[in-house]
C-alpha cells in the first residue's frame, strides 16, 4: 500500500490539481443530471481512482509491465473533469469565472517550459549542437562502414539520435541503474571524475572503438593522449575527440 | 525542394486521413458527421491500417521497411479513394454536404474572443514545441528505432542504443509507432529525428484538442457558449500540468513523438470521446452510429501501436465504462458490444504474454 500511495504522491506533484479533481468530482456526483455523463465521468473515474489503490491489483499490473503503475492515472479524465465542472460552476458569470478558474489553474499548476528538461533548441534536430558537430567529425563518408566510438555519458543519449553510423562501446542500457543494466568497463571508466587514459585505450582498443570522445574538463592521467595512440582530430566547447590509431576501419584494407 | 517535403507531410497526415475518414463516417447519421470527427477518425483508421499491416511484416521480414512503405501507401490510397466514392455516392443520394458546420450557430462577440485567447494559447504550445527541445532517455530507444528503421532497412533488429546486431526484439515489436515515424520520414526525406522532435508536436498536440474539442461539444451541449472556456481551460492544464514527469499532459508537451504520448493524449480521450458520442441517448432520426464503433474499435489496435502494455490499460478504461453505464441503463448489451471492440486488445495482449 505504501508503494502505491507513493505512485500516487509523485503523480500528483504539488497535489493542486488532484484536490481540484476531487472537488470537480464531488462537485459533478451532486449537481450532473445527465446520466450518460454521470456514468463517464463521475462513476467510471471513482471506480478506477478505487481499484488503483487496491494492493493485489497493483501487484498485478507491475507483473505485467513493471514500474508504469502511474499510468492508471491517466485513465481519470481530470482535464474534462475539472474544465467541465469549471464551466458548471461559473454559471452565468462566464467572464469572471474564466479570469478566476484560469488564475486558479495557473497558480495551482507548473509551467512546463520551466522543467529542467527543456531547454532552447539549437537546431531543428532538438540535439544539442555539439552532438551534431562530433557526429560530422566522426560519422563515416557515404557508402563507408560503420564506426564505434566512446563518449562520456551525457553524449550516450544523444549520438545515434543523429546518425547510426556511429555505433557506441556502451548506450543506455548499460546507463540505468533499476534496469539489469549491462556491465560496461568503459562506462565505468567514465563516471571516474578522473580518467586513467591506459585503461580508457585499453578497453577502447578492447571494444574496436575508432573514435574516442573525453570531456575537456575532465583529469587525465596515466600519461598523455599521444603515448597511447590516440590523436586529436578535433575539438567543440567542451569536448575532445580523437582517433584510435590502435584499431583500424572496418573496410580500411578495401 | 522543401516544398515539396512539406506538402507530402500534408497530404500523409492532413488530406489521406481526412479522405480515409469518410469511410467509416458513412455509417454515422448526419447529425454527428463534422469536419473534425470525420480527420479526428480517418487518422485513427490510418493508424489502425498501419499497425496492422506492419506488424506481421516486423515479425516475418529482417528487411521489411521498404515493403511496408510500399503496401501501406497503397493500402492508404485505396482507403482514400474508397472514402471518396463512398462520399461522392451519399451527396448524391442525400443531395447534401456530407459534413454539418461545427459552428452552426452565431457566435457572440465574448466567445469570439475567447476562442481567439485558446487559439493564442495552442499557437503558443505548437512554437515552444518547436523551439524548446526535451530531453528524454527513452529517444535513445525510440527516436533511434526510427532512425535506424530508415538508415538500414531493418526492423527491430539491431540495438538502438548501440549498435549491435541482436534477434527481434518481440515485445517492442508489436508497437509499431517508431515505425509510423520511420514511413513519414522515408516518404518526406525528412530525418526522422526532426519528424519525431520538430513536425510530429504540430499534429498531434491539435489532435489531442480537437479531440477534447468534440468531448466538450457534448458534454456542453446545452451551454454551448461555455465551449471556448472549456477548451481554455484544458489548454491552461496542459501548459501548466506539468505538476510531475508523469502527467499526461507532461507527455503531450515534452514527449509528443512518443507512443506513451500517444496513448495518454490520444487513445485514452479518445475512447472518452466515443463512448460519450455512441452511449449519447439524444437521438435524431438517421441517427446511426455504427462508424462510431468501427473507430472504438479502430482505436483500440493504435492503443497497441502506441505500447503493447496499454492494451491491459484501455481494455480496463472501456471495461470500468462499460459496467457503469451497464448497470446505469440495465441494458447488458452495451457491456457484451464493447467486448467486441475489445478483440485487438486481447490479440495484442496475449501476443505480449507468450512472448
Amino acid at each position: 500500500m505504501e508503494a502505491i500511495i507513493e505512485i500516487f504522491k509523485a503523480y500528483n506533484g504539488t497535489g493542486y490539481y488532484c484536490i481540484l479533481f476531487i472537488i470537480a468530482l464531488i462537485y459533478l456526483w451532486f449537481t450532473e443530471e445527465d446520466k450518460r455523463i454521470k456514468a463517464l465521468l463521475v462513476y467510471a473515474p471513482t471506480l478506477i481512482q478505487i481499484v488503483f489503490f487496491v494492493p493485489y491489483f497493483y501487484m498485478i499490473y507491475d507483473r505485467l509491465d513493471e514500474g508504469t503503475y502511474y499510468r492508471i492515472l491517466w485513465l481519470l479524465p481530470m482535464t474534462v473533469v475539472i474544465a467541465y465542472a469549471g464551466c458548471r460552476v461559473i454559471g452565468v458569470h462566464t467572464r469572471i469565472g474564466l479570469a478566476l478558474l484560469s488564475a486558479i489553474l495557473v497558480m495551482s499548476g507548473t509551467y512546463v517550459y520551466k522543467s529542467v528538461y527543456m531547454t532552447p533548441a539549437e537546431n531543428a534536430y532538438h540535439l544539442p549542437q555539439e552532438v551534431v558537430d562530433i557526429c560530422e567529425m566522426i560519422k563515416p563518408e557515404e557508402g563507408k562502414e560503420r564506426v564505434w566510438a566512446v563518449v562520456p555519458t551525457d553524449l550516450a543519449h544523444y549520438i545515434r539520435q543523429y546518425t547510426t553510423t556511429i555505433q557506441l562501446a556502451y548506450g543506455r542500457d548499460s546507463m540505468v541503474q533499476s534496469w539489469k543494466r549491462l556491465e560496461n568497463p568503459l562506462y565505468d571508466i567514465y563516471l571516474e571524475p578522473v580518467i586513467d587514459l591506459g585503461e580508457l585505450s585499453k578497453y577502447a582498443t578492447e571494444y574496436n572503438c575508432n573514435y574516442v570522445v573525453i570531456d575537456k574538463e575532465r583529469i587525465l592521467e596515466g600519461g598523455t593522449p599521444e603515448e597511447h595512440e590516440l590523436a586529436r582530430i578535433g575539438a567543440t566547447t567542451n569536448y575532445d575527440v580523437y582517433r584510435n590509431l590502435k584499431v583500424d576501419f572496418f573496410d580500411a584494407e578495401e | 525542394m522543401m516544398i515539396l517535403k512539406i506538402l507530402i507531410l500534408v497530404l500523409i497526415l492532413i488530406l489521406v486521413p481526412f479522405a480515409c475518414g469518410l469511410v467509416p463516417t458513412f455509417f454515422v447519421g448526419r447529425n454527428r458527421t463534422t469536419t473534425p470527427v470525420i480527420y479526428l477518425s480517418g487518422l485513427v483508421v490510418c493508424l489502425a491500417l498501419f499497425q496492422l499491416m506492419a506488424v506481421p511484416i516486423v515479425i516475418v521480414c529482417d528487411f521489411g521497411f521498404g515493403l511496408i512503405k510500399t503496401l501501406y501507401t497503397i493500402v492508404l490510397a485505396l482507403f482514400s479513394i474508397a472514402g471518396i466514392v463512398l462520399t461522392v455516392f451519399k451527396v448524391k443520394r442525400d443531395g447534401k454536404l456530407l459534413a454539418q458546420a461545427s459552428f452552426s450557430r452565431n457566435l457572440t462577440i465574448e466567445e469570439i474572443i475567447e476562442w481567439i485567447v485558446f487559439a493564442c494559447i495552442v499557437i503558443f504550445q505548437l512554437v515552444m514545441f518547436m523551439r524548446m527541445a526535451s530531453f528524454d532517455g527513452d529517444d535513445a530507444y525510440y527516436v533511434v528505432q526510427s532512425l535506424l528503421t530508415t538508415q538500414t532497412d531493418t526492423l527491430y533488429r539491431i540495438r538502438p542504443y548501440t549498435g549491435l546486431s541482436t534477434s527481434i526484439d518481440l515485445r517492442h515489436s508489436l508497437a509499431v509507432f517508431p515505425i509510423w515515424i520511420a514511413y513519414l520520414s522515408g516518404m518526406s526525406d525528412i530525418h526522422p529525428t526532426i519528424v519525431a522532435h520538430h513536425i510530429l508536436g504540430l499534429l498531434l498536440i491539435p489532435y489531442t484538442y480537437l479531440i477534447y474539442l468534440e468531448i466538450g461539444k457534448n458534454i456542453l451541449r446545452r451551454e454551448r457558449n461555455k465551449l471556448p472556456i472549456f477548451m481554455i481551460f484544458v489548454a491552461i492544464m496542459h501548459v501548466f500540468g506539468n505538476v510531475s514527469i508523469y502527467t499526461n499532459a507532461t507527455f503531450l508537451m515534452t514527449r509528443t513523438w512518443q507512443g506513451k504520448s500517444l496513448l495518454a493524449n490520444v487513445c485514452i480521450p479518445g475512447v472518452i470521446w466515443l463512448m460519450l458520442n455512441i452511449f449519447d441517448s439524444e437521438s435524431q432520426e438517421g441517427d446511426r452510429r455504427l462508424g462510431l464503433w468501427f473507430v472504438l474499435f479502430s482505436l483500440n489496435i493504435v492503443a497497441a501501436m502506441s505500447s503493447t502494455a496499454s492494451v491491459f490499460l484501455i481494455a480496463m478504461l472501456i471495461g470500468v465504462s462499460g459496467l457503469v453505464l451497464t448497470v446505469r441503463e440495465k441494458n447488458i448489451q452495451i457491456l457484451l458490444r464493447l467486448m467486441i471492440t475489445c478483440v485487438p486488445l486481447v490479440v495484442y495482449g496475449a501476443m505480449f504474454l507468450l512472448i
